[in-house]
């Protein structure tokens, strides 16, 4: 099925036909019932009447037809027809309409007559009773008369006036019907046409919205109930695609600039250098500067490789226990200086002998990665904490430090590959791909991570969980 | 001609910078958009190139200031966005040309040049003064058909005079569009050149070109005095 409309206007059609055919039917057998009815309690009066009309005396069976009571029985068009049978089946009396022919003997009893349909003998359809009963004996003569004569009346009529009334039942009842229909189809069609256009509303709004209009959303105050649910899922698909389109969009720019920018520079120090070779002084830094672009870009493609086999579970993961402290002063070691020389106050909160069960490259990675951007991101004489504390069973690490540049806006996108809080993405040697790796390679070790911003104190806590062992697992 | 960098990788206003000022221009750089408006708005630009994505003040705004505030500096953006919803969005907002990100520096000379045949009003590379010839495109100069070899400073003096032959320039013009904020505006620089220059464009046997005024500035033209 395609169209809805037209589901819901075949089927209430069919409906409709259905239920007005059937309604025909059972008042067309009514009716024939009633009418039949009537013309059977008609035929049975008028057989009592005729057996009224019969004597048996010396003579043998007499009846009073007098034609002026029964002139339907004359000869001519129209007429109806009786026979009348002796006990041993001699006719005794026909209706003259009849002249030699004979109707069909069969029948009841005055008090339950048999009635059935015939051809009359002038051919039109007719209903015949048959009756069998002892005719009227005076009490007088029944001594003389002796034994009672049983005798058989079968009376004929034609039935043209039923079939005629049943007839214009039908057609005109037909044309009703039919006339019915044509109507229910156009208020069907009209109907489920104005019940859908809140549907063609939809459809027209989803036709406008394209990847620069994601921001619109469905208005749901004039739709009906039945349709509000879908728009408010509809709208929410909508807010998680323009996210996704806008970080999408985000971090395809950051790429090129990213990339676009090294390489710029690599193709400016050659082209400048290639151009004025003669200048040895500036040569000479083009090409040293050219090996930190191509470290620099080196390092950028190595982080998108390790993000992209994180991301796609790749990522080769060695478990072994570890003297985490030792691990968290041997990672702080290569920023100590950078943070002496911004005086930035360093205080470390480290419990001993405390071991995890971790892959060491990338728990190494992770801290490397949050020192270099606290130490970064930290202000000259700014506060820069790493504390360590158990939390249930779990290992907490916390890195602490003070950062003014940070809102609460930012924790949300401060995972997300190359983010920059700095919208030109220049200064720092950061490509904003650092946080990206730490969150990718906690993901893969079962790391939670939290993030708080708090009176100008950035922190972000891993939460290492302890070893399967502890936790009673098998692995 | 003097030209503003901003952009805030110091390694291409170091390769960039070093190119423009060995092809004769005077560059100052800027590397965030404030010391980038600063120095549009205090100084007169020939062509400003202006990357977009700045610390402090980005590019967008940096050109909406300055026309709002009436410098009519030619405006190159230089950036790594290459969309052309953010093209059309500078070049609406008043720049003049657009080079996307990585760029070839040959390229960005043309532009400027080409920016700089806009600003006075040249469309043609080749500038004949009697019978000295200029060519912008490749640089060179002769007279009488002999080729004569100047410094990259020294042509463009030449070129500065000559996009406003039979006018009068000032010392302080050409101090403003041929040298930097690296020269002292006290010394004699400009008086030094336009002597040296002339020296080199006055062949034997033919006319003085670069005529002085005192007190006033200098005239390029044919048969001044």
């Amino acid at each position: 099925m395609t169209s809805i409309r037209r589901f819901l206007t075949s089927r209430l059609l069919l409906a409709a036909v259905f239920l007005l055919a059937a309604g025909h039917v059972a008042l067309y057998l009514f009716v024939h019932h009633r009418l039949t009815a009537h013309f059977d309690a008609s035929l049975t009066a008028r057989a009592r009447a005729f057996a009224g009309m019969m004597e048996q005396d010396f003579g043998g069976i007499e009846i009073d037809l007098r034609e002026e009571f029964l002139p339907e029985y004359r000869r001519g068009e129209d007429s109806d027809y009786f026979q009348v049978w002796g006990e041993s089946g001699e006719v005794i009396e026909r209706s003259p309409s009849l002249e030699e022919q004979d109707l069909p003997r069969r029948a009841g009893t005055l008090e339950a007559p048999l009635i059935w349909n015939l051809t009359l003998p002038d051919g039109r359809p007719g209903r015949a009773i048959g009756v069998a009963f002892l005719p009227y004996v005076d009490e007088m003569a029944l001594p003389q008369i002796g034994t009672r004569t049983r005798v058989e009346v079968v009376l004929a009529r034609d039935r043209l006036d039923v079939l005629n009334m049943m007839n214009i039942l039908l057609f005109g009842s037909g044309i009703v019907i039919l006339a019915f229909i044509g109507g229910i189809f156009l208020i069907v069609h009209r109907v489920t046409r104005a019940g859908l256009s809140p549907l063609n509303r939809l459809a027209d709004h989803t036709a406008t919205i394209h990847s620069e209009s994601l921001g619109s959303r469905y208005q749901a105050g004039n739709l009906p109930d039945e349709l509000r649910p879908i728009v408010s899922r509809l709208n929410e698909l909508l807010q998680r695609l323009e996210t996704a389109f806008e970080r999408e969009k985000r971090l395809t720019a950051d790429i090129a600039h990213e990339l676009k920018t090294p390489i710029a520079e690599l193709r400016a120090h050659s082209e400048v250098a290639l151009k004025w070779p003669e200048d040895h002084p500036f040569v000479q830094k083009a090409l040293s500067e050219t090996v930190e672009i191509s470290n620099q870009m080196n390092n950028m493609v190595s982080l998108l490789l390790s993000l992209n086999r994180c991301e796609s579970g790749k990522q080769a993961i060695s478990l072994s226990t570890l003297d985490l402290p030792a691990m968290i002063v041997e990672q702080w070691e290569p920023w100590r200086r950078a943070a002496e020389k911004k005086r930035i106050g360093v205080k470390f909160d480290l419990h001993d002998a405390t071991t995890v069960v971790t892959d060491r490259t990338m728990l190494a990675s992770i801290l490397m990665n949050l020192f270099s951007n606290a130490v970064e991101y930290c202000p000259e004489h700014g506060r820069l904490e790493c504390a360590m504390e158990r939390r249930d069973q779990a290992i907490v690490v916390t890195v602490r430090n003070s950062d003014a540049s940070l809102a609460e806006s930012d924790l949300t996108r401060l995972f997300d590959k190359l983010w920059r809080k700095d919208p030109s993405r220049g200064g720092t040697g950061h490509s904003g791909l650092g946080l990206a790796l730490v969150s990718a390679f906690a993901r893969s070790l079962d790391i939670g991570i939290e993030t708080e911003l708090q009176d100008g104190l950035f922190s972000i806590s891993l939460s290492i969980p302890p070893p399967p062992a502890a936790r009673g697992g098998t692995s | 001609m003097r030209v503003l960098f901003i952009e805030d990788s110091e390694r291409l206003q170091h390769s960039i910078g070093t190119g423009l000022r060995k092809a004769g221009f005077a560059v100052d750089a800027a590397g965030d958009g404030e010391q980038g408006l600063y120095l549009a708005e205090i100084n007169s630009y020939d062509v400003i190139l202006l990357d977009l994505m700045l610390p402090r003040v980005d590019g967008l705004t940096i050109l909406k200031r300055l026309r709002d505030g009436g410098k009519d500096a030619h405006i190159l953006i230089l950036t790594a966005r290459h969309t052309l919803e953010e093209k059309v969005k500078g070049l609406r907002l008043g720049a003049d040309d657009y080079l996307t990100k990585p760029f070839a520096f040959d390229e960005l000379l043309a532009r400027i040049q080409a920016l700089i045949r806009r600003r006075y009003q040249t469309k043609c590379p080749e500038i004949r003064i009697g019978d000295l010839h200029i060519d912008t495109n490749t640089g060179t100069v002769e007279r009488n058909g002999r080729a004569i070899t100047l410094s990259p400073k020294e042509y463009m003096l030449l070129e500065f005079l000559a996009l406003r032959q039979g006018s009068l320039v000032s010392r302080s013009d050409i101090e403003a569009h041929i040298y930097d904020e690296r020269v002292d505006p006290m010394s004699n620089v400009v008086d030094a050149a336009v002597c040296r220059l002339r020296k080199k464009i006055n062949l034997p046997g033919c006319s003085n070109l670069i005529h002085t005024r005192r007190g006033l500035g200098y005239l390029l033209e044919d048969g001044g005095e």
